[in-house]
């Protein structure tokens, strides 16, 4: 992303206006029409990060400030690339199949594995952590289940739920009752 | 005196047996530890280009043919690949070898199918190439083969060139020897020798090179008790594994096992007629005939094994015909399967010797399978050894003096990819980047704004921050007086903006209001384990680390403040493939990850408009990267440090004399990292703000405002950690897009 303004505003609006700021303008559009002045509240252009946290406005890309530039995503989507999702899956059901059977190792491979191939998967961490919680690994799980929770989704509160009970479980496990129950609590907030 | 005489004789003979025996079946077993890269796995949505995939294929030692006919060919036309994979045991199993359609489109696959309208495969792996071996001391390396793994064109060149009745004799060859006789007195000059196999073992095995009559009886005698005690398969087995084929360096090249390798960058059972008689042509005289070396002399030599074996028999002339017209085949020295990784290797074996004596490494036969991706592993090396000349050639540098070292990993997991120890990548001595061990310089700084940060009740990215003179007495009395790099004081400045500037007096005193001891245990947390002197000038990187150990450091951050001990082995299978041992996952949060975010959207910052800004020219636009900069004094040492969504990398450049290189972090080691980063596949930063962080609009001042005013930039927060004093900004103020619109449709 460019530093000056002229440059700047030409390079991101050849950017993003196809892809964000036509369709944002004119919702903008339509908004201004309808009201007087601009408030937070109706902030003109949001660009919705995938993981559907708050980002920073398409409009940061034409003020002249140099720095917000570096707040905002990533003007360009990436290139379409299929999603690994059914290499996943497969692993995701070995792993399943290797735990239900009692190999406990086979499954952290199959899931050590998945999550190489997508490293910011929630869920594998969490499931992974549910393996290792078979295996009587307490410290590993609350660490485990602390990283799903860093990758989770605000929305995915199923999964962050499964997590707190997994982290009241470990806690308990190891004589921390009161933290146990603290993580209860927060497991069933979510749920 | 007849009495005495025989009891010598036989005392004599008792103790020759017993050579022949510990000899024998000891060094049967002494093989040394196989060192194999990561499985490449296939499915679709792979970001693997055609470009890699070939070069995988060539790791691998596979065969481009026209059409795929067996195990270990491949095809290509456009971007579809046919690929005959090979059987292979892995540490969860083995994976019977099959034939696959692999499509890429745009830089990952995008199908992979069975052969022959089969069915869509969600998943497959090709094996992972062999990356070298660790041997003892006394440098024989061999891949251990058994009888069976012998193809029939090897023993039959064998006996064609070497020991026609073998299979006949007991040991020594008294026709042989009288043919060679005949045929050197006629010649008038030795052209033909009558040492049996076996004898020819004996002497490598057991004698020494000396060469007399008393010699020779010891190796008749000893060749003698050799085929009495042993069959002529297992004679046949320990001379292939015995044989010497060749130099590398301190290495000596044993066995066809490992011949094949070394000279085809293939297992032995996959040679081909021609192959199989090259090595042959070996055994005479490896360096004489060696084929890199003295390729004419090696193809005569050959050809000979082969006309020997069409002569006997073994072959027919269309085979010999065929066989003759083929070139040489050798790679070239210095492919990546001879041994080009020697830093890698040495941090592998470094690892393993927590676990493992270091007897068991080089003659267990060991199986170790590392995280080395050889793909990024070539990148790297070259990024760094041609980055390095052309910064030389452009500063007038005297050339070659500039040294480096890389480190990449993958960022979530921490599993060591790539280790450049030394510009030319077969160099094996000084490992740069585990025993470099130099001051990090700005390459700290990330540790004291995540040290601040993690205070959000305190600091913000938008914190206000003292750029003002620092002048301390050290604990040893002596005077500190640290400048900025452009020798200014900026004055009050935003934590964010000092960061990404990298300034040095706005870091120290930001350093002083945190404390020493925070900055510390942060450091600490990220996985620094030696010791750190609690100096103020810790702050500005009085610290020394390897490039390894900044790794480390960067990885904690690069996932998220989740730290992961930096493994370079998977797993560990003892020779007869059982697994020995696993080197799990396993993560430790080191800081929390809403800080971790804020810090690295600063580190954004600092690629994007800071110190790093020089990365925008030399990264694709679309990638988003996080980095620091770091220059020591005088500018002896050039540092980046930074990462993408799935790697990690480190790139440290200097001189061995630690005299001053005239470059900064941004002009030395930061076009490395970058054509390191450009020349693999990255995900780009993505960026999502965890539970707990909001964004808010601030203005220059540091007050919370609306996102059309003039100045405001929104901010990522922890929650509740937002300034509390609104600015007042007026409508005729506002710019932006907000204001643009207005001025359109009002």
């Amino acid at each position: 992303m460019a530093r000056s303004t002229s440059n700047h505003t030409g390079r991101a609006l050849a950017a993003s206006v196809r892809a964000v700021l036509v369709p944002v303008v004119f919702a903008a559009a339509l908004v201004l029409s309808g009201c007087g002045g601009l408030s937070r509240s109706d902030r003109p252009a949001r660009v919705e990060e995938a993981r559907g946290t708050v980002a920073a406005p398409a409009s940061a890309t034409v003020t002249a400030d140099t720095q917000i530039a570096a707040y905002s995503p990533p003007a360009e989507p990436q290139i379409a690339r299929a999603q690994p999702n059914r290499a996943v899956a497969v692993l995701l059901r070995r792993a399943e199949d290797q735990q239900r059977s009692g190999d406990l190792d086979a499954a952290t491979v199959s899931l050590e594995r998945a999550l190489r191939i997508t490293p910011d998967d929630a869920l594998l961490w969490q499931r992974l952590a549910g393996v290792r919680m078979a295996q009587q690994r307490h410290e590993l799980v609350l660490q485990l289940a602390a990283k799903s929770n860093a990758l989770a989704k605000a929305d995915e509160r199923g999964l962050r739920s499964e997590n707190w009970r997994l982290i009241a479980q470990s806690r308990r496990a190891l004589g921390d009752d009161v933290g146990a129950r603290e993580a209860e609590r927060q497991a069933a907030a979510l749920r | 005196m007849v009495v005495l005489a025989a009891l010598v004789v036989l005392g004599y003979s008792v103790y020759l047996g017993k050579t022949v025996r510990v000899k024998f079946d000891g060094q049967r077993w002494a093989a040394p530890a196989q060192i194999f890269a990561r499985p490449l796995d296939l499915y679709a949505g792979a970001g693997i280009s055609a470009a890699q995939l070939k070069a995988e294929l060539r790791f691998l030692g596979y065969r481009e043919v026209t059409k795929v006919s067996g195990p270990a060919q491949w095809a290509q036309s456009g971007e579809r690949f046919a690929i005959h994979i090979r059987d292979f045991t892995f540490w969860d199993g083995r994976e019977a070898g099959q034939s696959v359609l692999v499509d890429i489109r745009g830089g990952s696959v995008a199908r992979i199918r069975g052969e022959r309208g089969g069915a869509e495969i969600d998943l497959l792996r090709l094996e992972p190439a062999l990356v070298g071996s660790i041997y003892p001391a006394h440098n024989e390396d061999r891949v251990l083969v058994k009888r069976e793994d012998l193809p029939d064109h090897l023993v039959n060149g064998l006996l064609a060139v070497e020991d026609r009745r073998f299979f006949e004799h007991s040991g020594v060859d008294l026709r042989g020897i009288a043919r060679a006789l005949l045929a050197n007195l006629q010649a008038g000059k030795a052209v033909q020798g009558g040492s049996t196999l076996t004898q020819q073992l004996v002497k490598n095995f057991i004698l020494t090179p000396e060469r007399s009559l008393w010699r020779k009886a010891n190796e008749a005698l000893m060749a003698l008790m050799v085929d009495a005690r042993y069959s002529k398969d297992e004679i046949l087995e320990a001379y292939a594994n015995e044989i010497f084929l060749g130099q590398e360096g301190g290495r000596a090249i044993h066995g066809f096992g490992l011949g094949a390798y070394f000279y085809f960058n293939r297992p032995l059972s996959e040679l081909r007629l021609h192959e199989a008689a090259l090595l042959v042509g070996l055994v005479k005289g490896a360096s004489f005939y060696n084929p890199r070396r003295h390729p004419q002399r090696a193809l005569e030599r050959r050809n000979l094994v082969i006309g020997q074996m069409l002569a006997q028999g073994f072959i027919d002339q269309a085979d010999a015909d065929a066989a003759i017209r083929q070139g040489l085949g050798v790679t070239e020295a210095g492919t990546l399967n001879s041994q080009r990784v020697p830093g890698f290797v040495e941090l592998v074996r470094r690892q393993l010797r927590r676990d493992y004596r270091e007897e068991d490494l080089t003659s267990e036969g060991l199986r170790i399978f590392t995280t080395l991706d050889p793909w990024i592993q070539q990148q790297a090396s070259s990024a760094l050894g041609k980055r390095l000349d052309v910064i030389e050639k452009a500063r007038g540098i005297e050339r070659g003096s500039l040294q480096g070292a890389l480190v990449v990993a993958s960022a979530q997991d921490g599993e060591v990819q790539a280790l450049v120890a030394d510009r030319d990548p077969g160099y094996v001595g000084f490992n740069r980047a585990l025993d470099a061990v130099r001051p990090i310089g700005s390459l700290v700084k990330p540790a004291v704004y995540l040290a601040a940060l993690s205070r959000p009740e305190q600091f913000t990215l938008s914190t206000p921050i003292e750029d003002k003179p620092v002048d301390m007495t050290l604990p040893g009395g002596q005077r500190w007086q640290p400048q900025n790099y452009d020798r200014k004081v900026h004055g009050t400045v935003a934590l964010h903006e000092s960061l990404a500037r990298s300034l040095n007096l706005a870091t120290v005193n930001l350093g002083m209001q945190v404390g020493l001891k925070p900055v510390i245990s942060t450091l600490r947390a990220l996985g620094v384990e030696r010791d750190i002197d609690a100096f103020p000038s810790l702050l500005l990187g009085a610290l020394s680390l390897s490039p390894f150990e900044v790794s480390q450091v960067y990885q904690s951050l690069a996932a998220g403040g989740f730290h992961s001990p930096l493994r370079a082995i998977r797993a560990v299978l003892d020779t007869n493939q059982q697994p020995l041992q696993r080197y799990p996952l396993t993560v430790t949060q080191a800081a929390d990850p809403a800080a971790v975010f804020l810090l690295t959207r600063n580190l954004v910052e600092v690629t994007e408009s800071g110190t790093a800004a020089a990365l925008r020219q030399l990264l694709p636009q679309r990638l988003q990267v996080a980095g620091k900069t770091g220059t020591t004094n005088d500018l002896r040492d050039s540092w980046f440090a930074g990462f993408s969504a799935d790697h990690v990398a480190v790139a440290w450049v200097g001189r061995d004399d630690n005299a001053p290189t005239g470059l900064t972090g941004a002009s030395g080691a930061l076009p490395v990292w970058a054509d390191l980063m450009r020349g693999i596949e990255n995900q780009t930063l993505q960026l999502a703000a965890p539970p707990g962080v909001e964004y808010h609009w601030v203005d220059a001042a540091g007050r919370l405002s609306a996102d059309g005013c003039a100045g405001a930039i929104a901010f990522p927060y922890i929650a509740g950690s937002q300034p509390k004093t609104r600015a007042d900004c007026s409508e005729n103020e506002q710019r932006g897009l907000g204001g643009l619109l207005r001025d359109l449709f009002n």
